[in-house]
């Protein structure tokens, strides 16, 4: 509700500039905000997940379970389950509400990365390093994985040649012997996209689990998937530094845009938001590794790789010296101050005030109606319940100015 | 600590029925300049002709506190009620049957305000001895001391989500609290004179103060910025304020007998509510909505006065206590109201 007293123009400045706050709590790789943007979860490098509330920067809960580094984080819609997966080949989905484990999955080989159906925090997608990804789901209180295939969708007009075979020999497909690096729900939660090593993207019904079509973007690795708001972008990080901003219109999936890192050609994550991609550079000499923007103001969150501090920074509004008088209004000009009729009149404060109160008669005023102010995240988010009996541990979070 | 149970419905001596007023007080009850008279000689208009008046009465009467209420919340889930009081203690009691649930004990003065939390199991109180103290309503346990005002702690209150607690204190500041580490995250220099109350929007993202200065005050909650200033002509010391359910209105209390409803987008107060006496002792006003929109306010003759939210004429008027009513609230979703005030007994009206 302050957005309605909020100065629109200050408002509207697009770009966070200065570095408002330093979190300190052991070493972090892996960092995402929730939906609504008030908690941001962060995975240690010693398999610890810590929940960090925005509105306080300080720690909302810490959840112990992973023996080895986070991998990726991943939220439910309403922010109440964390699906978090790791180096030991678990993934846990964590309930907030009390810190308790909800389900625990294992599996036979590591994983790049696990991630959340958008609707339904009991499905999940998991990318896996031997492995067929993975679509596991737990709704009925069992367990079941369904592996889904790696190779990509065979066009009758498509070419594929190999390198040359001889005669005798079992002619090896390229394609077979690719695997998915990374696997994420579209918006939607209908398809998943899936990147290989090869390049290819592959899109699978998440119902029926087929391939419904695939496409080579690259030759390289996919490395990294990353949906628009709007569902209609998306972003793709590849091995060598390339990035690709694609615009899936009716399935015909075009390359729109390339980018290319020339000056760095290091590791390097690059978030998407409006029409602009940030390549962040490293900042201290250590790289960058996971940047995130907040979902629903101008606020970006940043963990580097040498020392794990996460680095937040905002857009800093300066004080409206017009608020702190009535009636004082700012004005981008000097304005001739013309008086009205009655302005130094006499009046009896008696009829001054009657006459103030009789125009008080004329206005409607309604208390209860809740009305929606545009530009709030009005859905219902899960609030962490905050837990005051327990030990605190020693944490150290700081204002940078 | 005890209470005396009066079965059913009970007709309260001194509620005021319709037909005793004289007919029309007219222009005195504009007439701010007029001397004010005697609690028997104010005289006060009800409306007569509606079908839809509040008809509250009492219903329990809670003793056992030894010197004033200064303050009474119901629980968010309506179950509990707790007062605050100058004898340094905080009561629980059962918000359905009046009885008394238990005491808790610990700070070094006189309580001023008390918060319950979203989730009504912890307790925040704001006192003399210029600490704000959290407790475990269960246990009675204190769970954080908030140290830093140089006086009085004054007001405070719970933001929506349970992190945050905002208190106002007769050092002229208000300072917001980090509930789960107990430190304070955020100074605001927000007044020149004590600062009388704060209250929370329904989002949290707001923060409003009064304060003796006679000014109320918008605060952004993450920057701490002022967002607006409000003040009304006379100057006179405002008392309390909160918000109104949707988050739209403020209603402020003032001490000219006055109790206004401003709609801060446009700056103004756009209604005003008169007919109690109220200068020199804080009488918190509230909205009861859950059956009409009226608004409640204390006054320091002893009564209670509802008034209608549109029309601003004076609904109810309830008697019943010997000294100033300090504090009304009304129940989230029941048609029940408790009142409390420096005679040290806790009244709770109800409306079938």
């Amino acid at each position: 509700m302050n957005l309605l007293l909020s100065d629109p123009f200050a408002l509207s400045q697009e770009y966070p500039e200065n570095l408002t706050h330093t979190l300190n709590y052991g070493h972090s790789t892996c960092i995402k905000f929730n939906r609504k943007g008030d908690y941001l979860a962060s995975g240690l490098i010693d398999g610890t997940v810590v929940v960090f509330d925005f509105e306080t920067y300080g720690i909302a809960r810490v959840l112990r379970g992973h023996t080895r580094s986070v991998q990726s984080l991943s939220w439910s819609r309403d922010g109440r389950y964390l699906l978090s997966s790791s180096r030991d080949w678990k993934c846990i989905l964590w309930d907030l509400k009390d810190g308790s484990r909800e389900k625990t999955v294992r599996f036979e080989s590591a994983i790049w990365g696990a991630e959340l159906h958008p609707f339904n925090h009991q499905i999940f997608i998991a990318a896996l390093l031997d492995d067929s990804p993975t679509l596991v789901d737990f709704s009925d209180n069992t367990i079941r994985k369904h592996l889904l295939s790696s190779a990509p969708l065979q066009k009758d007009d498509e070419e594929e040649e190999e390198e040359g075979f001889q005669d005798g020999d079992v002619r090896e497909r390229k394609q077979d012997k690719q695997s998915t690096l990374v696997a994420t729900f579209t918006r939607s939660g209908q398809y998943i996209f899936a990147g290989t090593s090869k390049g290819w993207l592959n899109v699978i019904d998440s119902e029926t689990l087929q391939t419904v079509r695939s496409e080579k973007l690259t030759t390289s690795n996919i490395k990294h998937i990353c949906f628009s708001i709007s569902g209609k972008q998306t972003i793709r990080l590849y091995h060598t530094p390339d990035l690709t901003y694609v615009d899936p219109v009716d399935w015909d999936i075009d390359i729109v845009h390339r980018f290319q890192d020339v000056v760095n050609r290091l590791h390097s994550n690059g978030d998407y938001d409006a029409h602009d991609i940030y390549i962040w550079e490293t900042t201290v000499g250590s790289l960058i590794v996971d940047v995130q923007w907040d979902p629903n103001r101008t606020l970006v969150a940043a963990t580097g790789l040498d020392h794990g501090t996460i680095y937040v920074w905002a857009t800093v509004t300066p004080q409206r010296w017009s608020a702190l008088a009535p009636d004082f209004v700012e004005v981008e000009e000097n304005v001739e101050y013309e008086e009205r009729e009655d302005e130094f009149d006499i009046i009896p404060d008696a009829v001054a005030n009657k006459r103030k109160l009789d125009q008080e008669d004329d206005d409607e005023v309604d208390v209860v109606t809740i009305e929606r102010v545009r530009g709030e995240f009005s859905e219902e988010s899960f609030v962490i319940p905050v837990i005051l009996d327990e030990d605190d541990e020693t944490f150290d979070s700081s204002d940078s100015d | 600590m005890d209470k005396m149970d009066l079965d059913g419905p009970v007709e309260s001596s001194g509620e005021t029925t319709d037909s005793e007023l004289p007919a029309h007080y007219g222009d005195s009850l504009h007439d701010i300049s007029a001397p004010k008279s005697s609690v028997n000689g104010i005289q006060v208009v009800v409306a007569t002709e509606r079908t839809d008046l509040p008809k509250y009465v009492l219903q329990f009467v809670l003793e056992g506190h030894r010197a004033g209420v200064t303050n009474v919340k119901f629980s968010a889930d309506g179950r509990w009620i707790a007062t605050s009081s100058a004898d340094k203690t905080i009561k629980i009691w059962h918000a359905d049957n009046g009885e008394y649930e238990s005491t808790i004990e610990g700070h070094g003065r006189g309580i001023n305000d008390i918060a319950w939390s979203p989730d009504s199991n912890v307790l925040a109180s704001a006192s003399d001895d210029k600490t704000v103290r959290i407790w475990n309503v269960m246990s009675g346990r204190v769970l954080r001391t908030l140290r830093g005002h140089t006086n009085y702690a004054y007001s405070v209150d719970f933001n929506p989500k349970g992190n945050l607690i905002a208190s106002g204190s007769f050092d002229e500041s208000i300072k917001i609290w980090d509930v789960k580490k107990g430190v304070c995250l955020r100074t605001l220099p927000a007044h020149s004179d004590p600062v009388s109350a704060v209250h929370f929007t329904r989002d949290g993202t707001m923060i409003v103060s009064c304060s003796h200065d006679g000014q109320i005050r918008l605060w952004d909650t993450s920057t701490g910025q002022c967002l607006k200033t409000l003040i009304e002509d006379s100057n006179s010391p405002v008392s309390c304020v909160r918000f109104s359910p949707n988050g739209k209105y403020l209603l402020s209390g003032s001490l000219d007998s006055a109790v206004r409803l401003w709609d801060y987008l446009k700056g103004r107060c756009v209604k005003t509510y008169q007919g109690h006496r109220n200068e020199k002792f804080i009488c918190v006003p509230t909205f009861s909505i859950t059956r009409g929109v009226w608004v409640v306010s204390g006054s320091e003759d002893g009564r209670i006065f509802f008034w209608d939210v549109q029309t601003k004429e004076v609904v109810q008027v309830l008697d019943g206590h010997k000294d100033v009513v300090l504090a009304v609230d009304a129940h989230p979703t029941k048609n029940l109201l408790v009142s409390a005030g420096l005679d040290g007994v806790v009244k709770i009206w109800i409306e079938r």
